[in-house]
């Protein structure tokens, strides 16, 4: 949860945005990188910042030569956030580089509950000039050439029936990253060669795809109980495919349409996510859109979803509504949500930056 | 040529030393190291007043376990397609040896790296603990609370379906959907999920027709539900396994289906009846909805067309109203996120500013949910 209230409450507040532009370099990244460092000069640049992470995720700050300022997994209210921008940018006047030792500041909350500093080791990391590994940057995404890649996106409507203007919370605008791999690329190529021209069902991998990422909210209040320690009560879907001219003999353009419903929520008691998060959520909706296939491959996908979602989130260990959101990033807000909502999805074969010849997981 | 399932190996591997985990010390004097030195999470959050653990440590042991989980889910997720993709490929008429070796390699890969997954966090929690809590830990897991009679019929179960397996391989059978559907067992029973993990292994012995199969103590053997209930019993097993190929969710069918036992022990078969017409509608749509698809293509799915004419959307439509629920103009997205580290700090030295880092689980400036 950490991730997308830090999102809401701390990277989207103006203020922050204007200071983190002007006063700071600002980099994302991904938290595996810093937990399970890669091999070499890099990999050791991430260890260093690693090596005084108060948890797997946080707000860190470093200097020039990547040494850790201080880390931050929440704050006492909005105000505190800028000082904390005020305390960093204190500290790195002081130890711009690795000239001299420095102490890595750690807090819980910032400035009220703080952690043991963790002293300088006094190594001075190599910083080189370019990435290892053919250049490849660790934090790059790697993708089979031709996975299907794109973006849904998801918003719940208002009494007028069109969108509700917020777009800072996740249950009010979501947006995720859809990827579709060759394999259930070809089987929907298959089914369509197999369907003659008739209408067919759409293979279920397929058809999970479009599925899968369509909910409001932050990624643990996934319906389909894939986030340990939730369940899925519902998962039921039908999708099916009638091909329709297009005029061009090398695409084939499918028209899919399709129901799903699909129902979670939280395991109570199960000892893996004791943390005290409480949820549910529902999501019931129908699709429509079109699909272009080219060499047994989807090149082009297109859909547009409407129906209703329920969610209720909430932590019975925290008073989430007697505190600001910044006092508790880890445990997110309270959500109680019940409404109308639509989910747009478009996605195209990966870019040739992204897309790497065979499956990178080799 | 025999096929070869190491992976079934490596399930029931993991699995003798989950069960062993969750009934006490390990028998054999090899598991014994490995046992004590590496404590899994929910052992620790369950111990934690024994063992002594601090909320912070608590606290950063279920981050650590927030941040693998969904990496677990990835990897599981690269299986299952690389475990399909070899089951189709050995499942054609003539069997391309090289291709089929080739994926054989992509599934063992993945499975390599879910391994070092897990051993590298056991290791980051066994890293987070103090001397004196490793003991603490080690003499919890030398003596733990024992669940009666559980390892030998897991083990039982076990040795039942890995016999059969073996026998169907080396007859040239590749039951691949019992094999696949052992790939949760591990998993299950790490977390601490005995009867769920011990559901699998019961499906497993339907599905290999092992049910009923064992004989009582008086060489008697035990009676099977009526034949009203067989039949709708093996057409629940046909739909779930297609199903199971087509990578959909059976959790809730193994949930439902393992309450007909009981009700058929004690003879209330009207009921059993009841849940079996549930399950079949529960199967009835998400089975059809997978269905192969020459199946698909000789019954025209009607009832998959959602929109009439006057509701359906050109191509065009659908991309102009997919375009309308974009927003670019998102005020998080307004920082200019770097996400190469090498060019934070380039930037840094050259402007003479401090670096903040946003780390998180994933790409969080990536269009990513987080």
């Amino acid at each position: 949860m950490f991730a997308g209230a830090a999102r809401e409450v701390v990277f989207a507040n103006p203020e922050v945005v204007r200071r983190v532009s002007e006063e700071f370099v600002p980099v994302a990244l991904k938290a595996a990188l810093v937990n399970n460092p890669p091999r070499g000069p890099e990999g050791e640049l991430y260890a260093e910042i690693g090596r005084s992470k108060p948890a797997p995720q946080g707000i860190c700050t470093v200097n020039s030569d990547g040494k850790v300022l201080a880390w931050a997994l929440s704050f006492d209210d909005d105000a505190s956030i800028l000082k904390f921008l005020d305390h960093v940018a204190s500290r790195y006047a002081q130890s711009p580089d690795a000239e001299k030792p420095v102490v890595a500041e750690r807090f819980m909350k910032f400035p009220s509950r703080k952690f043991a500093d963790v002293e300088d080791n006094g190594k001075r990391g190599e910083i080189p000039e370019q990435h290892a590994a053919r250049d490849r940057c660790p934090a790059a995404p790697l993708l089979e050439k031709g996975t299907l890649v794109g973006r849904i996106v998801g918003r719940p409507l208002d009494g007028d029936g069109k969108p509700i203007a917020d777009t800072i919370r996740q249950e009010h605008y979501m947006e995720a990253r859809l990827e579709v791999a060759i394999a259930h690329q070809e089987q929907l190529a298959a089914a369509v060669r197999r369907a003659e021209g008739k209408r067919f069902r759409i293979p279920g991998q397929f058809a999970r795809q479009l599925i899968s990422h369509a909910y409001l909210g932050q990624l643990d209040v996934n319906p389909m109980g894939t986030i340990p320690g939730s369940h899925n009560d519902r998962g039921r879907w039908v999708f099916t495919g009638q091909t329709i001219d297009t005029g061009d003999p090398e695409i084939i353009r499918v028209r899919i349409e399709g129901q799903s419903d699909v129902e979670g929520g939280q395991d109570i008691g199960q000892n893996l996510r004791s943390d005290g998060r409480l949820w549910d959520h529902r999501v019931t909706l129908k699709w429509q859109g079109y699909a272009d296939i080219k060499d047994n491959r989807v090149i082009q996908l297109a859909m547009i979803a409407g129906g209703d979602e329920r969610l209720r989130w909430g932590n019975a260990h925290l008073n989430l509504l007697a505190e600001s959101d910044v006092e508790h990033l880890m445990a997110g807000h309270p959500i109680d949500l019940e409404c109308a909502v639509r989910y747009g999805l478009f996605a195209e074969s990966c870019s040739s930056d992204e897309g790497v010849e065979g499956d990178p997981g080799n | 040529m025999i096929p070869k399932l190491p992976w079934l190996g490596v399930a029931l591997l993991a699995a003798c030393f989950s069960v062993a985990w969750a009934q006490g010390p390990a028998q054999g004097p090899a598991d014994g190291p490995l046992h004590t030195l590496l404590i899994p999470p929910e052992v620790l959050l369950q111990q934690r007043e024994a063992i002594g653990l601090t909320d912070k440590q608590v606290d950063q042991i279920r981050a650590r376990v927030e941040v693998v989980g969904p990496k677990v889910q990835e990897h599981q997720a690269r299986l299952g397609a690389a475990m399909g993709r070899l089951a189709e490929l050995l499942s054609a008429e003539k069997v391309d040896e090289d291709a089929a070796l080739k994926q054989l390699d992509q599934v063992l890969a993945i499975e390599k790296d879910m391994k070092q997954l897990h051993l590298r966090l056991l290791i980051e929690l066994r890293n987070e603990l103090t001397a004196e809590q490793r003991q603490a830990a080690a003499k919890i897991a030398q003596n733990p609370k024992p669940a009666e009679g559980l390892e030998q019929r897991l083990q039982a179960k076990i040795a039942r379906i890995e016999k059969e397996v073996q026998s169907r391989a080396q007859a040239g059978q590749s039951p691949f959907d019992v094999v696949g559907l052992m790939q949760k067992f591990p998993e299950l029973m790490q977390n601490g999920q005995v009867r769920e993990a011990e559901a699998v292994l019961d499906r497993a012995i339907k599905m290999l027709g092992l049910e009923g199969a064992e004989r009582s103590p008086r060489g008697e053997k035990p009676a099977g539900p009526p034949r009203e209930l067989a039949e709708k019993i093996q057409v629940i097993q046909q739909r779930a396994e297609r199903m199971r190929q087509n990578g959909q969710d059976v959790s809730e069918i193994q949930k439902r289906m393992s309450k007909l036992g009981p009700l058929v022990q004690q003879g209330k078969i009207d009921d059993a009846n009841k849940l079996l017409k549930e399950v079949l509608e529960l199967t009835d749509d998400a089975a059809a909805d997978d269905a192969p698809g020459d199946d698909a293509a000789d019954e025209a799915p009607g009832d998959g067309a959602t929109f009439d004419e006057n509701t359906r959307l050109s191509p065009e439509a659908v991309r102009a109203e997919v375009n309308a629920l974009n927003r670019e103009d998102i005020a998080w997205r307004k920082i200019a996120w770097k996400t190469c580290l090498l060019d934070g700090l380039k930037a840094s030295r050259e402007q003479k500013k401090p670096i903040i880092l946003w780390v998180f689980i994933d790409r969080p400036i990536d269009d990513e949910r987080c």
